[in-house]
């Protein structure tokens, strides 16, 4: 342990290595602002490039860029409303109200401060983790994964806010939307019309760009004014973003952990990683009625926990050779073009690689939020440029994004009419983010509940995760209903 | 105008989940599980949504009634209701128009054209902002996506015109 420890470390000073870590880490900063770009398709162009690099040179550029994509997408998020990567879709609700209010540059500065803690914390349990965590990691099977995705549709009920019905109704529809394509049993065709196209169903990017994006952008232009309409006074605010970052210290911690163990489940990662951590401030955080207002609070979770997850991510993939996701998949890849194989014989044999992945992933969530720091209040002036400047450059952008998705015209089609919906949702008062959640966990419910089924019958209802997991569904339902009597209450006894 | 607005948008939802029962029922069981198992009591919420907004709440009302509280980011509603349309649909019409020139003369030509047209008809840029903005995204789409990522671009109707008369 102590000679891989050593070993590690000289490979983390070697300059090689940290030219490698820094052109990894800047081309990830650039590939997460542009929307539907992101890390999967930034690993699969680099993948080429590591054949000729020893396995500490390519494993610096790959995880460089990997680390930081999830901490320059919340520029999008926060200035435009549009995901950068769909991990920064719950950033937008508060950080993106935050810069209306003038306050870009401090939302910035607690993002990109929790987003360093988060990665840090995601590479700190990395390491500690192969040892403890595996054999928690195995007791894992498809029941707790379905209860898992259920917990995370039932944080519906928390963002409804007093919507609640038209938010079941908006999260049931995104869980049917999920169900397009072919079922995942008998393969019969579900609502494709014949199309090739809805074989696989729909894609998340061009929804959320649409839902999220081009809807916001639609607003922006309709009431004529820039993001932050004349509250230039308060653009430098990112040193109050840090010192928000260390207030909420024990969220940036619970987030992060959240993050790590989202991270680890197979399906889930990046998708829902920042709603969870969302729902779980919502919940647990005293005064959520301000969420959705431009509370920091609603900033430090998502970011805390969408950077923690790429460490927890990494657990089933250096431990088991099981990945969790596309990007995890490249990174195995990349493994296999390096000669390494995952599992016990590296834990064994290359554990100096292991801990120099764990380490730059640390540094490279330093670097990431190093250079985004430099341009904060830079970046926060964007949102002082007027809407109908920024309108056709967005388009674009998102055009491109949507299409980038699968390289298919129909998801131009399918970005515009959910940009249409989602501005038709918002000004008809119909909360967004249950349908995006309903669509992200739909095809994860579905399968695992299958899986579960099939492997276990009915007794997978009787194993302990599973009802622990259970008792957290019916709080989290539980929660808002009791917030909601309490305020009622509150209210009648002012009155 | 407010209460039928929403009504019309109830309506849609209360639809599709219908429709989405009623196609998931002729399915075998194993596929239409799991939809209906979703999609029957949410088409009963929207249903009691409908009813709701119909019968009990008189909708949501754009001068001053009690509108629901709901976890998004909040809607300017300052502007009067005739210049929202005329601004949103303005904006789509040129959203269409760009799709359209996708479809005819490729992504590669649409993405300056569309972008001189839109700054100096709608945004009443300078000549400047318009040419650098443009050359920037221009080289956003040529640089990044065609020379390094090797987009495949859709099919478009000049590209297959002059497919056929050079054969």
């Amino acid at each position: 342990m102590l000679d891989a420890i050593a070993q590690a470390s000289l490979h983390i000073l070697d300059p090689v290595h940290l030219f490698m870590l820094f052109a990894g880490t800047f081309l990830g900063l650039m590939l997460g602002v542009i929307p539907g770009i992101g890390g999967v398709t930034g690993l699969a162009l680099l993948l080429p490039f590591t054949f000729d690099m020893d396995a500490v040179s390519a494993f610096a550029f790959i995880i460089g860029m990997l680390a930081v994509t999830t901490t320059s997408d919340t520029i999008p998020s926060v200035l435009f409303a549009v995901p950068g990567t769909v991990g920064s879709q719950a950033t937008i609700i508060d950080g993106h109200a935050m810069a209306k209010r003038g306050e870009a540059g401090r939302a910035f500065g607690a993002a990109f401060t929790v987003s360093a803690l988060g990665g840090i914390f995601g590479a700190l349990l990395l390491t500690l983790s192969i040892p403890i965590l595996s054999p928690l990691v195995l007791t894992f099977g498809s029941p707790e994964f379905f209860m898992m995705a259920v917990l995370g549709v039932c944080m519906v009920a928390s963002l409804s806010g007093s919507a609640l019905m038209k938010g079941v109704i908006a999260g049931g529809s995104g869980l049917i939307l999920a169900t397009v394509g072919t079922d995942p049993i008998l393969s019969v065709e579900r609502w494709t019309f014949d199309q090739v196209y809805l074989w696989d169903g729909f894609h998340v990017v061009p929804i959320s760009l649409g839902l999220f994006g081009l809807a916001e952008i639609t607003d922006l232009l309709v009431s004529g004014k820039s993001i932050d309409a004349g509250a230039l006074g308060r653009l430098r605010g990112r040193w109050e973003g840090v010192r928000d970052a260390f207030r909420h210290w024990w969220l940036v911690i619970r987030s992060a952990t959240l993050g790590v163990w989202i991270g680890i489940i197979p399906g889930l990662g990046t998708l829902v990683v920042d709603w969870f951590a969302y729902g779980h401030a919502l919940h647990t955080e005293k005064n959520p009625e301000s969420f959705g207002t431009g509370d920091v609070r609603g900033v430090i979770a998502p970011e805390s926990a969408n950077n923690a997850k790429d460490g927890g991510g990494l657990i089933p993939t250096l431990a088991f050779g099981i990945p969790g996701s596309t990007s995890m998949a490249l990174f195995l890849g990349a493994m296999e073009i390096q000669g390494l194989t995952p599992g016990p014989e590296m834990l064994n044999q290359h554990l100096d690689v292991i801990f120099t992945i764990a380490w730059s992933l640390a540094l490279a969530n330093i670097i990431g939020t190093g250079t985004c720091f430099l341009f904060t209040d830079h970046l926060a002036r964007i949102a002082t440029i007027r809407a109908q400047l920024l309108a056709p450059v967005l388009l674009v952008i998102m055009f491109l994004g949507a299409f980038m998705a699968r390289r298919h015209i129909a998801d131009i089609i399918l970005f515009l009419f959910f940009g249409l919906l989602g501005w038709t949702m918002k000004r008809q008062g119909w909360p967004r983010p249950p349908l995006i959640i309903g669509f992200v966990l739909g095809s994860t419910v579905e399968k695992y509940l299958y899986i579960s089924i099939l492997t276990y019958g009915w007794t997978w209802l009787s194993r302990p995760w599973v009802i622990v997991l259970f008792l957290l569904i019916v709080a989290a339902l539980a929660t808002p209903a009791i917030q909601q009597y309490r305020n009622r209450t509150a209210a009648a006894t002012n009155s | 105008m407010q209460k039928t607005l929403s009504l019309l948008f109830d309506g849609f939802f209360l639809v599709l989940l219908a429709a989405a029962v009623a196609t998931a029922w002729q399915w075998p069981f194993a596929t239409g599980l799991f939809p209906l198992t979703i999609a029957i009591p949410v088409s009963l919420v929207a249903a009691a949504q409908f009813a709701k907004d119909a019968f009990f709440q008189g909708g949501q009302n754009e001068d001053g009634g009690q509108r629901e509280r709901i976890r998004d980011i909040e809607v300017d509603r300052s502007v009067p209701a005739h210049l929202v349309a005329q601004r949103a649909g303005t904006f789509y019409l040129c959203a269409l128009g760009f799709l359209a020139a996708i479809l005819l003369i490729g992504f590669k030509l649409s993405v300056p054209l569309f972008m001189v047209f839109y700054f100096r008809r709608f945004s009443r840029a300078g000549w400047l902002v318009t040419v650098v903005l443009t050359a920037l995204l221009t080289g956003l789409v040529l640089g990044l996506f065609d020379a390094i990522l090797h987009v495949g671009w859709p099919d478009n109707l000049l590209g297959h015109v002059l497919d056929r008369w050079k054969a």
